[in-house]
């Protein structure tokens, strides 16, 4: 009953997309001059030797800002209007094309991506750059695939010989939304203000307070016949402030605010507020002590449990990751089985578009390979369900679940969008802390830590070396068996990934979002991750890097005797 | 002992000649308030503190690039206005200081650089921060620099009497030019004029993309050294450049392009003939490129164009008479090579009907903006104009502070780049013919020299190549009976400064090419080359041997 349920909240986020039509795909003249072209093209090129078999233009254009503040002065303003034009064509056979992974050479992901005039002005101009742009792609097409037909004849056999490619389904669909609106004379004058904070501050060695807009309309046809037209929208308000100690350990303290409109960026109270405190940390970190490398119960706060499930399951579940031999594929063959806590169910679901009113930037209406976005479901209650699939299949996934994505330039692989942590059994965050207390004193551990937030890491995904994780937490405290907290530096979280989550005794209530760019093959792609605060029945930490260099041998200018 | 005390004279001296005020801006502000501190508090235990630091702040405007193909105008991309920061700080003592060794020559470009910052917030304590950082930087590494280097001279059997001192200070100088706010430029009218005249490329079937730019830039450049050297100076320009991309009638894909910089200033009304005009002659030119014949080898007579003779010279002397002291150790040389005219010196390297002079006080040409204008050099000295040649020898060579010749003094050469320490560089480099000749002139004796040799034709070279591909973009064949006949296919081959001795004649009429060694040449041009065309007796060119293209998959639209 709950498993059914589950569904069809699934179900009803992913329904309602169709109605989200507002507009004519059939009247929007961008796609009637890019279908043309590609019809033209697509025609002799699939006579080509090697054939283009599929091809497909993305056009974006966009309007952008980039604001940027330290020390109490505008650093960057940035403001540019772009129109350009990506093309993505497939030579070969989708049994093998130009993008398959080399295994004795390099692989390149760019696709040609060039600037053309803006289709308002001129159409044959557009549709002129949009040729030339067809004829470099395809050339580089091919000249791939020779290179892809070299290395299948010497290189070892593919442990997964799935197809490289399956066609997407036809799809239709136009949707317009009002572009996003700020003023930027109060949000530069906001960010120079914040920015004057951290002058005087001796244990601040950089900081920087920015402003990031992208309005962009992105118009797609592929040969399969898909029109679509959809906005991309984003605007985040961002800070971070960095120092490092004389033995070269660096602290960072970061804020971010995502909205859709000048109404839900921070007042200038909060941010000040926000930044003042960011100080203090930062100034605490400063002084705190170095934790040594240790094994012990940890609470993993919610959004640093999220770039933990971004970092250590979500890029192992890409389902490319799955199919190249040079990957760990460390949950390849663990479709059905149990691969975390039993309490934890995991979506990605980039059809919502926020969360307890914070925009999501893994939100998309269609992947960059055409394909409607939709959740899924990729572990129920611990049990892995699926992976997150591009229109590469893979052993036993045969078709695209909307997860194509890359940067502008860049041939979409499996990433992912927003993420979603769900626990099955919550309690309140406090009742969290007091089952942490308990599980220090049950494993007469000398103390426990939780990690309040993360800067990120990496996983290792690669065969060549160990499966595991490594991330580095910004802001940490030890907590002893009698309550007592103390800030501390200087770890990173390690392990693999296949312990790691089975380690989640516990969640809390309090999902948040944290909202980033995430790099990979295919570049950097919005993303989201949400998730609870939950308890590790242990987690172990070690040392973390070190500058090489000491810092400046003088304080700030501004700082000289403070 | 009595060395150290010597300098320390010498430098305190300085310090009291660069007696000129500062300009009163957040520039100098904050260069001058950290260096003081910086001076005076920066020490690390256990290593000299800095005995000279220089500062260098560059302001760059990119205006939003206007650019159209075939008519239709790109949406302006990113409009800059980019603040960067450059601080260089030497320890030691004049006699043996940090600067000029280059610990591991595999990283050469990046030891051998001033430390940098790009993206200073315009803001008096944010650029101090910034300095403040750099500063550190630099120090540090200077620090490091200094130990590596007297280790390395500790291997080396030196002779104190002909030991040349690291640095020999000069009398210090100042030059500040009143910068006006970059003017406010009429960008619709730009944009129509890009269109309009990009649009002319319709008429040329064979034309894959035609492109027009127009890009207003101001940099503006603040600098400052401790003994007292300060200049501030602006280069404001519109670079203005033409592309083209086609497949001659043998299906080889050819680029071709064309640039100018022109005076930025607000009234652009007065560049509608010429950028008219310059776009025509550039479509009939790429008629002339569609329609070439292949080249054959050929050794003989070559005149080259006003356009491509500034590149010629770039590639045979401009490139060897520079960087002339060399770097330690001796494999260090992996990013400037030493220029190999400093042995030349009275020696006769080109041929006497042309002088050459390197003129730094020269900040336009005729109306032509000079990207090497720079009235004080980056050690703080007053640029002199030299006499570089005279009657074919070499009379004159750029010097800077860091001898490379026991008693040589500094002639204000010395030029900070974002690569390189400051070394030895030409500015505005002018060749002034001694008997110019007109176009006309130069053809008929190009044509007299090839009835001389039995030749059927010599070669016009309308461009010259500078970078690692050898292919002359643009080259006509002229023949004895006057015909000409474009070519395309043709490289230059085995190119020494030798050909300077060729040169025969020289043309009536300049043209300026911004040259450099720098990065992102076209926007910041910091050299100059005004030459007129220039005959030589002797070119071998031959086919470059690439294959022809494939033609286009699908026809153009």
């Amino acid at each position: 009953m709950k498993k059914i349920f589950f569904l069809l909240f699934l179900m009803g986020a992913v329904l309602p997309l169709t109605a989200q039509q507002n507009c004519d795909i059939t009247k929007q003249k961008p796609i009637e001059l890019l279908s043309a072209q590609l019809k033209r093209s697509f025609k002799v090129l699939q006579k080509q030797n090697p054939p283009i078999y599929y091809l497909s233009y993305t056009y974006t254009q966009q309007e952008t800002a980039e604001l940027s503040a330290q020390d109490g002065a505008l650093a960057r303003e940035q403001i540019s209007q772009e129109s350009f034009v990506q093309v993505f064509p497939r030579a070969g056979s989708s049994r093998m094309d130009n993008t398959r992974t080399l295994k004795k050479d390099r692989t390149y992901y760019t696709l040609t991506n060039v600037d053309v005039p803006r289709w308002q002005e001129d159409p044959h101009a557009f549709t002129t750059g949009v040729w030339n742009a067809t004829e470099q792609a395809v050339e580089d097409a091919q000249q791939d695939f020779n290179r892809v037909k070299a290395d299948a004849q010497t290189a070892s056999t593919r442990s997964d010989d799935s197809p490289d490619f399956v066609l997407p389904p036809k799809e239709t669909f136009c949707r317009e939304e009002q572009p996003l609106q700020f003023d930027l004379e109060p949000i530069k004058k906001l960010l120079v203000k914040a920015s004057r904070l951290t002058t005087d501050k001796p244990f601040v060695l950089e900081s920087e307070f920015s402003f990031s807009m992208q309005n962009a309309q992105r118009y797609f046809v592929d040969s399969v016949g898909t029109q679509l037209k959809y906005p991309v929208r984003l605007a985040r308000l961002h800070y971070t402030i960095s120092g490092q100690s004389a033995d070269g350990a660096n602290f960072v303290r970061a804020g971010f605010y995502d909205v859709l409109g000048a109404d839900q960026l921070p007042s200038e109270e909060k941010l000040l507020a926000d930044v003042t405190q960011s100080i203090g940390e930062l100034e605490a970190l400063s002084k705190a002590p170095e934790a040594p490398p240790a094994t012990v119960p940890a609470i993993l706060k919610n959004r640093a449990m999220a770039v933990f499930v971004h970092e250590v399951l979500g890029h192992r579940v890409e389902g490319h990751r799955q199919k190249e031999d040079a990957f760990g594929k460390t949950f390849t063959d663990k479709m059905g089985q149990p691969v975390v806590s039993p309490l934890i169910s995991i979506v990605d679901d980039a059809t919502l578009p926020s969360f307890n009113n914070i925009p999501l930037r893994g939100f998309y209406y269609y992947d960059d390979e055409g394909v409607r976005a939709r959740p899924v479901v990729l572990v129920e209650n611990g049990v892995l369900k699926n992976f997150l699939m591009s229109s590469s299949p893979v052993k036993g996934f045969t078709a695209s679940n909307g997860h194509g994505r890359g940067a502008e330039g860049k041939r979409p692989v499996a990433r992912m969008g927003n993420t979603r942590v769900i626990a099955s059994q919550t309690v309140p965050y406090e009742q969290l802390e007091q089952q942490l207390l308990e599980e220090i004193r049950k494993q007469h551990a000398p103390y426990g830590v939780i990690i309040e937030d993360l800067s990120g890491g990496f996983t290792i995904t690669q065969t060549s070396f160990p499966q595991a994780f490594k991330l580095t937490p910004t802001l940490m405290y030890r907590i002893y068996p009698d309550g007592r907290k103390e800030l501390v530096r200087g770890i990173d979280m390690v392990g693999t990934p296949l312990m790691s989550f089975k380690e989640i005794i516990a969640a809390a209530d309090d999902y948040d979002v944290f909202n980033g760019s995430c790099g990979a093959e295919s570049g950097w792609v919005p993303v989201s991750g949400i998730a609870p605060s939950v308890l590790l029945r242990r987690l172990e930490l070690e040392k973390t890097g070190k500058a090489e260099s000491k810092p400046p041998l003088l304080p700030p200018p501004f700082a000289e005797g403070k | 002992m009595k060395k150290i005390l010597c300098v320390a004279v010498l430098l305190g001296l300085f310090n009291a000649v660069g007696a000129t005020k500062l300009p009163d801006n957040m520039y100098f502000k904050a260069m001058k308030q950290e260096m003081d501190r910086s001076l005076k508090k920066l020490r690390r235990p256990g290593s000299p503190k800095p005995f000279y630091i220089a500062y260098k702040l560059e302001n760059l405007k990119l205006y939003p690039t206007v650019a159209a193909l075939l008519g239709s105008s790109y949406p302006s991309r990113k409009r800059d206005d980019v603040l960067s920061a450059y601080a260089w700080v030497d320890v030691g003592n004049a006699i043996q200081d940090s600067m000029g060794y280059v610990h591991d020559a595999y990283y050469a470009q990046h030891a051998y650089r001033s430390r940098r910052l790009v993206e200073i917030p315009k803001g008096y304590e944010a650029i101090r921060q910034s300095l403040w950082q750099l500063t550190d930087q630099a120090y540090v590494f200077a620090t490091e620099v200094f130990e590596q280097k007297q280790a390395y001279l500790r291997t080396k059997a030196t002779d104190p009497k002909t030991q040349l001192p690291d640095f020999v200070p000069h009398q210090q100088s100042s030059y500040v030019q009143d910068i006006k706010p970059a003017p406010t430029i009429d960008e619709k009218q730009l944009a129509r004029w890009v269109e309009e005249f990009s649009a002319r490329g319709k008429q040329y079937p064979f034309l894959e993309q035609f492109y027009l730019s127009i890009t207003p830039v101001q940099r503006e450049v603040y600098y400052l050294n401790s003994l007292g050297g300060f200049y501030q100076v602006a280069f404001p320009a519109m670079h203005v450049k033409w592309k083209a991309k086609l497949r001659n009638k043998d299906g080889f894909k050819q680029i071709r392009s064309k640039t100018f910089w022109l005076p930025l200033q607000e009234n652009t009304g007065k560049w509608e003939e010429f950028l008219s005009h310059q776009t025509n002659e550039f479509l009939d030119d790429l008629n002339t490129v569609y329609e070439a014949v292949p080249g054959q080898n050929y050794l003989g007579p070559v005149l080259l164009a006003s356009q491509a003779a500034g590149p010629f010279l770039e590639s045979v002397f401009v490139k060897n008479i520079q960087n002339l002291k060399p770097l330690l150790p001796e494999n260090a040389e992996t990013l400037e090579k030493t220029g190999s005219f400093k042995e030349k010196l009275d020696q006769r390297v080109i041929s006497n009907v042309i002088d050459l002079y390197d003129r730094p006080d020269w900040s336009d040409y005729d109306g032509w903006p000079l990207g090497g204008f720079m009235p004080v050099d980056d050690e703080g000295v007053a640029a002199q104009t030299l006499q570089l040649t005279q009657n074919g020898k070499l009379v004159n060579l750029p010097r800077t502070s860091r001898p490379f010749e026991k008693g040589a003094r500094s002639n204000g050469h010395a030029r900070l780049t974002p690569t390189s320490l400051p070394r030895e560089r030409l500015t505005n480099l002018f060749v002034e013919a001694k008997a110019p000749k007109t176009w006309e002139e130069l053809q008929e004796a190009l044509i007299k020299k090839c009835k001389e040799l039995g030749l059927e034709y010599g070669y016009i070279l309308y461009d010259f190549p500078t970078g690692d591909d050898k292919t002359v973009a643009w080259v006509q064949r002229l023949y004895v009976d006057g015909k000409t006949e474009p070519v395309y296919g043709l490289q230059v081959n085995d190119l020494t400064p030798r050909a300077l001795r060729d040169i025969r004649a020289a043309g009536d009429v300049a043209f300026v090419t911004p040259a450099s060694p720098e990065l992102f040449k076209e926007v910041l041009p910091a050299q100059s080359i005004i030459s007129p065309a220039l005959l030589l007796e002797e070119l071998e060119l031959g086919p470059d041997n690439k294959k022809a293209d494939q033609k286009p998959f699908v026809p153009k639209p």
